[in-house]
């Protein structure tokens, strides 16, 4: 019993030393401790995870998900481990897998919008706007204002082809938050593919007056007054980016 | 009668010593600041800058550098006040000429930038780069008959200049002059394969000609020198909706 204590303690005190390295940047150094915590208690599952994180940090992104494997194993609900996996697979391009392992921290908080949003997004890096499109109905369903899940489904439906219900949930966005530039520059995306120029070209310029610096909405303008044959104008804004 | 010349040469040789010592002190200062401001430390180098122009208020080259180290700091208009120091000592102050340039040019006050660079045009004329930005800051501000005549003056010093190809090939576009733009465009690549802006200009051309295929392909090209370059994957994103391809747009959207 007391050994056991002991090991514990050991455990958690090379796992502390491993983190105290890696603030320090020192992640080689880190991971060296975190496998000394792990090697006298491998069910120490920080150990697992702050090494996943280490390697993470060292841009070693399947050495990251091994270990987060390793966090896994012990407890398959580790959300640390699952939120990590994610941004390795991210990193890797590999949006498949990440949006499985968001799928997987879904499962075990149903109840937070957030996660649906971020599984959300993942299908739609991957391609798939059909499925995303349930998980922002689910986090929807959780928070009908929430306006981070209404700009991405309107996303998705703007590539399934449904512009009229894309631009009513863009409208309801900024109903909600009149300050989220991204409704702006998606909405103007719309109105100009159904070539409605003049208005697109002022949805982009509401988006350039919340953030000036955002070039995305100025070239899009650009753009639009190419489409609309005032390429004068339209050069001018490519003269100052 | 014979003591009054020793004050006199007295009086001189004190005030001569005095503003020698003053002058080392200050270009001692100013040097030291060099120093400073090129390893970074920005505020401490300006505090030496002014120390320098304590001892010798004269130096126009210190007010240059203490107009830079304002600039670098982002207080503009404390470095075009410096400047136009610099400027007042001596008006053929290359350094300060261009430094208030680029300082109305970050306030964007193309205006008054556009004046900064034609005085450099003056005191220089054979400097291709300052045809370039004068033809630049006029495209700007929608001057484009004027920038032409500029980048003329910038190829009639290097007829290669792609810089200045390219951005003459830009006042053809303002202008739906596509074939012209496209010329001097072809003249850019093929005297350096890799420049970027002269695919994505190409693409413009054949979006305002109307063929968005084409204009994808140009795209792709510059994609392919750059692959995060933002111009070009907004440029291609509104072409592939221009024809109707919206999932791969929206692909393109979610990936700026």
């Amino acid at each position: 019993m007391i050994c056991t204590l002991c090991m514990a303690e050991e455990a958690d005190y090379y796992d502390w030393k491993g983190l105290k390295s890696c603030s320090a940047k020192n992640y080689s150094g880190s991971i060296a401790y975190f496998d000394q915590s792990i090697e006298i208690d491998p069910t120490y599952i920080d150990a697992w995870v702050h090494k996943g994180d280490a390697l993470k940090a060292m841009k070693d992104y399947n050495g990251s998900v091994d270990s987060y494997l390793g966090a896994l194993q012990k407890d398959n609900k580790t959300r640390a481990a699952w939120s990590g996996m994610i941004e390795d697979y991210v990193a890797l391009n590999d949006y498949r897998r990440a949006a499985e392992a968001a799928g997987k921290l879904t499962e075990i908080d149903p109840s937070s919008k957030e996660r649906w949003l971020t599984e959300g997004n993942l299908l739609q890096m991957k391609g798939d706007y059909e499925n995303a499109s349930k998980r922002y109905e689910r986090a929807l369903n959780l928070d009908p204002r929430y306006r981070d899940a209404l700009y991405r489904r309107a996303l998705g439906l703007i590539a399934l082809g449904d512009n009229a219900e894309a631009l009513s949930l863009l409208d309801k966005t900024l109903a909600i938050d009149p300050k989220y530039k991204m409704a702006y520059n998606a909405k103007g995306l719309i109105l100009e593919a159904e070539g409605r120029y003049e208005s697109a070209s002022e949805a982009y310029e509401n988006a350039s007056l919340i953030d000036p610096a955002w070039s995305q909405p100025k070239i899009n303008n650009m753009q639009c007054l190419q489409a609309l044959g005032r390429t004068d104008e339209a050069m001018m804004i490519l003269s100052t980016l | 009668m014979l003591m009054r010349p020793i004050v006199c040469l007295m009086i001189a040789i004190f005030a001569l010593s005095s503003s020698g010592i003053c002058q080392d002190a200050s270009n001692y200062y100013d040097s030291l600041a060099g120093k400073l401001v090129s390893a970074g430390n920005l505020s401490e180098g300006l505090d030496l800058f002014n120390k320098s122009l304590d001892q010798n208020q004269s130096n126009d080259k210190v007010w240059v550098h203490k107009g830079n180290a304002e600039k670098a700091l982002r207080d503009y208009n404390a470095s075009i006040r410096s400047y136009d120091r610099a400027i007042d000592l001596q008006d053929r102050n290359a350094a300060a000429w261009s430094g208030l340039a680029d300082a109305y040019t970050v306030k964007m006050d193309y205006r008054n930038a556009t004046v900064a660079v034609r005085q450099l045009t003056r005191l220089d004329p054979k400097n291709k780069g300052y045809w370039l930005r004068i033809g630049t800051l006029q495209q700007i501000q929608g001057d484009f008959g004027n920038a032409t005549s500029s980048l003329d003056r910038a190829l009639s010093i290097d007829e290669k200049y792609k810089d200045a190809l390219y951005r003459k090939a830009i006042s053809e576009l303002s202008a739906n002059k596509t074939a012209e733009a496209t010329a001097l465009l072809d003249q850019v690549i093929a005297a350096d394969s890799k420049y970027k802006l002269a695919y994505s200009a190409r693409g413009q051309a054949r979006q305002i000609e109307g063929d968005h295929k084409k204009a994808i392909s140009e795209y792709e090209k510059a994609l392919q020198i750059d692959p995060k370059w933002s111009l070009a994957q907004i440029n291609k994103m509104h072409a592939l909706f221009a024809l109707g391809r919206q999932r791969e747009a929206v692909d393109i959207l979610l990936r700026i």
